[in-house]
């Protein structure tokens, strides 16, 4: 039983890492670009099916085709920015409209991936994916090992990026206070771009790990962005290292949880630290401004 | 006094609504109804639109074997088309749409609906409404509890097809199980199936687990199962969850001599095609599989094949089949869309055999088919679905237990 228990917290902390990708980049979006993006759970999706047509196409790797989602979704999310959240700005009702862009951007790729990937689940089955490390009768999963090292690594490389270099600092000041940040020379619109960029790279990341032990199917995106929602609340918005500690929390309470209560009930103690969280540490529990 | 209108115009117009008050009624007296449009509700979208996908291809090559045969011949060799309604996986999409069907494209029948839950609510609207609903799919056993007079099932319910699962673990000879089953209504159902049927065998049910709608991970039920240690497993899941299930299965190590899938998963193609050899040695419960030697089991192969030129038909297009079937044999007896005469002729069915094995007879108060009272187990071997259980419907011998998952 002990064994279990244990067991339940490394698929937790492991599941965590998943989340944890996914979230960060939700969190770097929110943090500098203060939109609430409603299509994450689609940046998620597009780099998973990415993935499988690379895969089953041309047989490569998701390590490898991680590179081409990051890149492909850094993309997108500059376009996205460019294109549609940068028209929002200083209209009236900007949040409110922002909502509204993002949420159509959601159905619009969910049903666009229906009209050309139909609603077919798809998997890939990769040789090493059920690979595990066995330390002491735990199991570690390789692939889902990967993903959490992964985002331990991005997690500190935005960290310095932010903290450290000048265009991280440039970032920060656009967060800060986008007028002043103006006023002194720095292009605001540039640095959201490039932060929405990177958002949407960040879950490109965790949508090509994902892939081998998950199912692929137009709205597999909306099973993890409420969720990652959750979790960037949680650490407070626009924390990206706390978003990292937040997701490893939120897999370690849903894996606990459903293995000593239930599932259901899980899912009610996630929203219910969720609004504990709120009423007693409105501003996240990591309030560290990033 | 002055008229405004001339005589000559008011005549004119006279002798023209004359016509159109006797041409009009005598237009709608004649018995040639040109088409018979049927509402047909499937979760086209969402979660369930692979199977609703499936379902679909029954009933269209069903509609197309009657039309070929000269449709509806006591309505003027009328042909049956359909009013197609996508309840998006969503009880309620199922009840607006249903509220559409029957107020906007005024079916005189609704058929579908491939879910329990999606049924439920398009079905009650229709009572309202006194519309006849023909469920092919929806084997929920509460369905047909509800006291309804107009809705009619002809599927095997819950207790026949769940069981069956348990009668074919127990058949094999295994008696520690585990149950697993989501917890929405075929779930709960399921389980409770699952159980009292293990109970009757005097089998032990070692684990009952349940899992949320649409999980990102199993690995707490797989935790809680690897304690349990069952010897062999009955589930009751969608197809997208019993892939990750089956995937995770095999990452976290959880052996079993055997599985019992009902409802999603071994039962449908998709499972196999996104799991590749994971999916071998895994069994499903279904209706009907194409390897059945059962009434035109050949007929529906073959126009199948011929059509889809894919996999060969497996369980979801084969009820859809045989019900649209059955409607189009209660159409004729009736020979009217009126919904009183709809049903004292389905209460009049009394089909011996169908290709699922079981033939259609209708109990007079809850309207369930009585003759549905069992179902057959499919397995994958190399890749193939065949036909395992019972004995009298198998092509092929039952492999178990399972290799485990190392030795694969």
């Amino acid at each position: 039983m002990a064994i279990m228990l244990l067991q339940a917290i490394v698929c937790g902390l492991l599941n965590g890492g998943v989340y944890a990708l996914i979230s960060m980049g939700l969190a770097l979006i929110f943090g500098v670009v203060k939109v609430v993006n409603f299509a994450h759970g689609e940046f998620l999706m597009l780099a998973m099916y990415i993935t499988y047509w690379v895969f089953t196409r041309w047989g490569v790797d998701p390590h490898l085709s991680l590179f081409l989602c990051s890149g492909t979704l850094f993309f997108v999310g500059y376009v996205t920015q460019k294109l549609l959240i940068e028209r929002t700005f200083n209209k009236p009702f900007e949040g409110e409209l922002q909502i509204f862009v993002t949420v159509a951007l959601s159905l619009a790729f969910i049903n666009g991936m229906h009209m050309i990937g139909k609603a077919d689940y798809r998997g890939i089955n990769l040789s090493y994916a059920s690979m595990a490390l066995n330390i002491q009768s735990l199991t570690f999963n390789f692939l889902k090992a990967v993903s959490f090292f992964l985002a331990l690594i991005v997690s500190y490389l935005i960290y310095l990026f932010l903290m450290k270099t000048d265009r991280g600092r440039a970032m920060r000041a656009v967060t800060e206070n986008r007028e002043a940040a103006a006023l002194i020379g720095i292009d605001v619109n540039k640095n959201y771009c490039l932060a929405f960029g990177i958002g949407a790279g960040l879950t490109g990341i965790a949508g090509a790990l994902l892939t081998p032990s998950f199912y692929v199917f137009p709205g597999v995106g909306l099973l993890f962005v409420l969720k990652a929602f959750v979790i960037i609340v949680l650490a407070g918005m626009g924390s990206v290292s706390g978003a990292f500690i937040a997701a490893l929390i939120v897999g370690v309470l849903e894996s606990l949880g459903g293995f000593l209560i239930g599932a259901a009930y899980t899912q009610m103690l996630i929203f219910a630290i969720f609004i504990l969280s709120m009423l007693f540490r409105p501003n996240g529990l990591f309030r560290r401004r990033e | 006094m002055k008229d405004n209108i001339s005589v000559s115009k008011k005549l004119t117009i006279s002798v023209i609504v004359v016509i159109l008050l006797i041409g009009l009624p005598i237009g709608g007296l004649t018995k040639e109804v040109k088409d018979v449009k049927i509402g047909l509700l499937l979760p086209m979208t969402g979660p369930m639109s692979s199977l609703g996908e499936l379902n679909k291809r029954g009933f269209d090559l069903a509609v197309e074997k009657i039309n070929r045969e000269g449709g509806i011949k006591s309505l003027g060799g009328a042909k049956i088309g359909f009013v197609l309604a996508d309840s998006q996986s969503d009880p309620k999409v199922a009840a607006s749409e249903t509220e559409k069907l029957i107020a906007i494209s005024k079916v005189p029948i609704i058929t579908g609906s491939y879910a329990g839950s999606l049924c439920i609510t398009a079905s009650a609207i229709a009572e309202r409404h006194k519309i006849p609903y023909w469920e092919v799919s929806a084997i929920t056993d509460v369905l047909t509890e509800r006291g309804f007079k107009y809705f009619f099932r002809t599927i095997v319910n819950t207790t026949g097809y769940c069981g069956t699962a348990i009668d074919f673990l127990n058949a094999l000879g295994y008696k520690k199980i585990a149950t697993m089953a989501e917890d929405t209504i075929m779930g709960v159902t399921a389980n409770k199936v699952f159980q009292t049927r293990a109970k009757e065998h005097g089998m032990e049910v070692l684990q009952v687990v349940t899992f949320p709608h649409s999980p990102t991970t199993f690995n707490s039920e797989i935790l809680k199962l690897k304690l349990a240690k069952p010897q062999a497993l009955a589930v009751a899941q969608f197809t997208n969850d019993a892939i990750l299930f089956v995937k995770q299965m095999k990452e976290l190590g959880l052996n079993v001599d055997l599985i019992a899938g009902t409802y999603g998963g071994p039962s449908d193609p998709q499972y196999a095609k996104a799991l590749g050899e994971l999916a071998d040695y895994t069994c499903g419960v279904t209706v009907y599989n194409w390897d059945m030697q059962t009434k035109g089991s050949k007929e529906f192969v073959n126009n199948y094949l011929e059509k889809y030129q894919q996999e060969k038909p497996g369980l979801h297009p084969s009820y859809c089949y045989m019900g649209m079937l059955a409607l189009a044999e209660v159409l004729e007896r009736a020979g009217s869309l009126d919904a009183d005469k709809i049903v004292e002729a389905a209460l009049k069915t009394d089909i011996p055999e169908t290709l699922t094995g079981y033939g259609i007879k209708f109990d007079p108060k809850t309207h369930h088919n009585i003759r549905a009272t069992y179902a057959s187990v499919v397995q994958w071997q190399k890749g193939e679905l065949v036909t395992v259980w019972p004995e009298r419907f198998a092509s092929k011998k039952v492999i178990s237990p399972m290799p485990k998952w190392k030795d694969r």
